[in-house]
């Protein structure tokens, strides 16, 4: 009998589950993409022969012709030094076991697929450790072709029966019954040397003003990323992000002098690139103490009289605390020094436009000025008027935004999930007479379930459902499939393990049923499960492939 | 497995051991839970290694039926140097005489082909129908025969030279390069031969050995047949085992032996039971000498030792050495005896076959060197209808 999985939706798992006969090639062996992070060190698959490297992405057989052992370095060419292809040693470890088991289950040893024998290490890492599939031949192989799948595969060293000290491995995909698979290889990361340069938007800045640096940094053929740091001698001011290959950093001196100011790329590791750290050379900003304003000399009140007014009318607008001069239209394009009397007060250089000039008076006080305008080289006043002031002086003020982040402090929901880990198809193959019935068995194979809502935590039922057995016009009621789930791995601090359902007996089942129920309160973290299954034909039934959809959804309370 | 225990019984060193009827020894070999290998002693440590599984190379080498472990039964029983006993290869076989070298290991394979019957030293007869698999010969069939029932698939190559014993240094000396012709005389004559002073004591291994029927015919011996001076233990003296000889040796004389170099290679290595004192007394001689008349050593090397290639490719002395196997069983044509499993075992260019000549630490041929063996000087696969 076959049984399949065949995910619909994010939240369900189906499973389709057809019953004795030939077990098509369900799970399609495609190279698997992402060495698994969970061995402990990258892990290369050479051949028994003359120990060259198997290239990525090739189809290796269930009884590979030249064998599969572990190296610890890739090995694209026969080496001629083979030792440093021995794998790491863990202190502690005594032994060490190849091995088959599911993703996640590598240091589970009573949870394995398949394995072969327990070797002696003798205090050194493995050496050239041999894991052609056929060769695993403690544990079941069939509860691997049976199916097919995603697994691991690798060897794991252990201190005693159940302590595994390490484990070296690399994820496999197994085609059904053929037995072909492909595997993941590690990245092999490379080094890129970069180069750091540093710019400023100007060498030379009066005390008080800011200088823009632009640190950019380049590698051959590629656009580095990853973060730069600014410095003022030995002193880090700022980290910047890179972006296009470039950071910028605004810095404001607060001293005179010769400020030198630097930058260094920090190494990074993007993909399989290594970029180097770099550092540009020093970058020299010269700050000045800016010349005190100049304020120039101002004719004396008596030179404003009838005879240099020449027509000219002020106002002043008290919502603005602007005064405006209107002069001659003649005067427009020059530029004149503006002066505020009875004191002289220097209002600021202004140029001539519409016959208007505009001033700043809000430092006036209130009462009666004249207003005029002067020629900056010849001191000659060339219009003046007359013109009252209501408000008082302004004092002068700034004002700035505060934005201020606060960070959340309160914890928040995670992810809620059904993750299915292994084949969408089962097959329960080579079916046994017992008692004048035909019995199949297999397993459902592994999912995991994540549940990190650790705030609100309304727990969640695993909803179990299948559908009648059916052949042509045959049909076998779904009471005939028997499912014991299990409890494959548990992880998560503070949650809660939920608490499985009773087995299905088959021939009597009942569904839909909860495969898995977690109350009320709880949150469950990340848990994988897989199922055996039974399936028992009634008496009558011709012989054949029976199919039934298995669907899992998971459902908040 | 070999395991050794000196002077069993009790019995002082040199006197001859009366022929035991059946013998059931302190240990009982497992039965196999695929093939079963019986026959010769010379190939039996390395074929042992391979199927119990060997850190020999310093990588884990075990060669399997598939999935399955492979049964190899040695020559002697563990615990013993003379021939004798009975083995059940199979779990619902019957136990029969134990094949004490390479002529009954081949012996027991046609009768377990022919389903008829197999007895040995003392052992009745009783059917060994499908209870023998593959055995290990040290030697090539006596008459071959295009198209025999039997398929001798090349293993690997040794050479067989002696060791020797001197009761002091200068008789050690007067044997340690004795030539094809003076081994010659001392093996075809009624009484001890001398040489300088020194009266040689030759020693031969029981007439079932491949290394004794290789070692006679490469001194020019015929027949298979020593002289009268020549002490076999009554035809049971065991092969590759520097223990046949007495612990004291008087001075004047010098005791000889056959030995498979292959075999002193893997003792001195540790990689098989250690039957060489580590006195140093007994040593390997060698029969060759090169164009200045220099000694050609048999092996080379202290730590690890190793076979030494000039003298393994002598056409006299170098020999080719076999698993032999039921040529149907091995034929993918033959639709109704092929066994692809079996076939697998005798593909030298798989690295998981016995009969793997690979070079590499994780290869059947890697473990293979540590024993003493180097490729085979021609991996033609012969026939023949019996030993």
């Amino acid at each position: 009998m076959n049984a399949s999985l065949r995910r619909i939706g994010a939240g369900t798992l189906a499973a389709l589950i057809a019953s004795v006969g030939f077990a098509g090639t369900a799970f399609a062996a495609t190279e698997p993409t992402t060495f698994p992070s969970g061995s402990d060190a990258p892990v290369y698959l050479v051949d028994a022969d003359t120990n060259t490297g198997y290239a990525a992405g090739t189809q290796l057989e269930w009884d590979s012709p030249l064998g599969v052992v572990l190296s610890a370095v890739a090995a694209p060419t026969a080496p001629t030094d083979t030792a440093p292809m021995r794998l790491p040693f863990v202190s502690g470890s005594l032994t060490e076991t190849p091995f088959i088991s599911a993703p996640g289950a590598e240091r589970t040893p009573s949870s394995w697929k398949a394995w072969a024998d327990e070797v002696n290490l003798n205090n050194k890492g493995a050496f050239l450790p041999n894991v052609t599939p056929i060769g695993l031949g403690y544990g079941s192989q069939s509860s691997i072709l049976s199916a097919g799948g995603t697994f691991s595969l690798g060897v794991a060293y252990r201190s005693g029966p159940t302590t595994v000290t390490a484990a070296y491995f690399t994820t496999i995909n197994v085609d059904a019954t053929t037995g072909t698979w492909k595997f993941a290889t590690p990245v092999t990361i490379t080094d890129v040397a970069t180069t750091t340069t540093l710019a400023a938007d100007a060498t030379s800045v009066d005390l008080g003003n800011s200088v823009t640096l632009t640190a950019t940094v380049a590698a051959s053929g590629k656009t580095p990323s990853g973060n730069v740091e600014f410095y003022k001698g030995a002193t880090k001011l700022a980290t910047r992000a890179l972006s296009s290959g470039s950071a910028s950093y605004a810095v404001t001196p607060d001293a005179t002098g010769t400020q030198t100011y630097s930058a260094k790329f920090v190494e990074n590791t993007v993909g399989s690139d290594k970029f180097l750290a770099s550092t540009s050379s020093d970058l020299s900003v010269e700050v000045t103490t800016p010349p005190p304003p100049v304020v120039p000399n101002a004719p004396t009140e008596g030179a404003l009289n009838s005879g240099t007014a020449n027509g000219a009318t002020a106002s002043y607008d008290a919502t603005t605390h602007k005064v405006t001069l209107n002069v001659d239209a003649a005067n427009n394009a020059k530029s004149v020094n503006v002066f505020a009397y009875s004191t002289a007060t220097f209002l600021g250089t202004q140029t001539v436009t519409d016959g208007k000039v505009v001033a700043d008076a809000s430092g006036l006080a209130a009462g009666t000025h004249k207003v005029a305008i002067v020629d900056p080289t010849t001191y000659e006043v060339i219009a003046w008027a007359d013109f009252d002031k209501t408000d008082a002086a302004i004092s002068p003020s700034i004002t700035k935004t505060i934005n201020a982040e606060a960070a959340a402090v309160a914890p928040s929901d995670g992810e809620f999930s059904l993750t299915n880990l292994s084949g969408d198809t089962v097959n329960l193959t080579n079916p046994a007479i017992v008692n004048g019935k035909s019995v199949v068995s297999g397993t459902l194979g592994s999912f995991k379930v994540t549940d990190l809502r650790q705030v609100s935590k309304p727990g969640w039922n695993l909803q179990t459902s299948v559908t009648d057995f059916t052949k042509g016009t045959d049909t076998i009621a779904a009471s005939a499939l028997g499912i014991k789930p299990k409890a494959v791995s548990q992880v998560g601090t503070d949650a809660t393990a939920p608490t499985l359902g009773d087995e299905q007996v088959s021939g009597s089942a009942s569904y839909p049923w909860y495969f898995a129920t977690l109350a009320a309160g709880k949150y469950s973290g990340t848990s994988t499960y897989d199922a055996d299954l039974t399936f028992t034909a009634p008496a009558g039934k011709p012989a054949g492939t029976y199919t039934s959809t298995l669907t899992l959804t998971l459902i908040s309370q | 497995m070999k395991i050794k225990r000196p002077l069993v019984l009790g019995v002082a060193a040199g006197i001859i051991l009366s022929t035991v009827a059946v013998v059931t020894p302190a240990f009982a070999d497992p039965v196999s839970n695929s093939y079963a290998i019986v026959g010769s002693d010379t190939l039996q440590s390395a074929v042992d290694a391979l199927t119990n599984g060997t850190d020999a190379t310093g990588a884990r080498v075990r060669i399997l039926a598939g999935s399955a472990s492979i049964g190899n039964f040695d020559a002697f029983a563990p615990g013993y140097n003379v021939a004798g006993g009975t083995i059940q290869t199979k779990p619902a076989g019957n136990a029969f005489a134990r094949p004490s070298g390479s002529g009954a290991g081949v012996d027991a394979l046609v009768a377990s082909i022919n389903n008829t019957t197999y007895g040995a030293n003392g052992v009745a007869a009783v059917n060994v129908g499908g209870l023998v698999d593959i055995a290990r010969s040290s030697a090539p069939p006596a008459s071959p025969k295009a198209n025999g029932i039997l398929a001798w698939v090349p293993f690997g190559r040794d050479a067989v030279a002696y060791a020797y014993v001197g009761g002091s240094e200068a008789d050690a000396t007067n044997v340690a390069n004795l030539s094809a012709s003076q081994l010659n005389a001392i093996y075809g004559a009624s009484s001890d031969q001398v040489i300088n002073g020194t009266t040689i004591k030759a020693y031969l291994p029981q007439s079932g050995s491949g290394t004794r029927k290789f070692f006679l015919g490469a001194i020019g011996i015929s027949n298979n047949t020593a002289g009268t001076a020549v002490y076999t233990n009554s035809n049971t003296l065991a092969e590759n085992d520097a223990t046949v000889f007495p612990t004291s040796i008087p001075s004047g004389t010098a005791y000889i032996v056959p030995f498979s170099a292959a075999n002193w290679v893997s003792q001195k290595n540790g990689v098989a039971p250690n039957t060489i004192p580590a006195s140093g007394a007994v040593r390997l001689g060698t029969p060759l000498k090169d164009g200045s008349d220099n000694p050609i050593p048999a092996v080379t090397g202290t730590s690890p030792l190793a076979p030494n290639p000039t003298y393994y490719s002598n056409s006299t002395f170098g020999r080719d050495t076999y698993l032999v196997v039921e040529a149907a069983r091995i034929d993918s044509t033959n639709t109704a005896k092929y066994d692809a499993t079996l076939a697998k075992l005798l593909d030298p260019s798989r690295p998981s076959s016995l009969v793997n000549m690979s070079t590499s630490a994780s290869s059947a041929g890697g473990v293979k060197r540590v024993y003493g063996f180097l490729t085979v000087s021609d991996t033609t696969v012969l026939r023949s209808d019996t030993k």
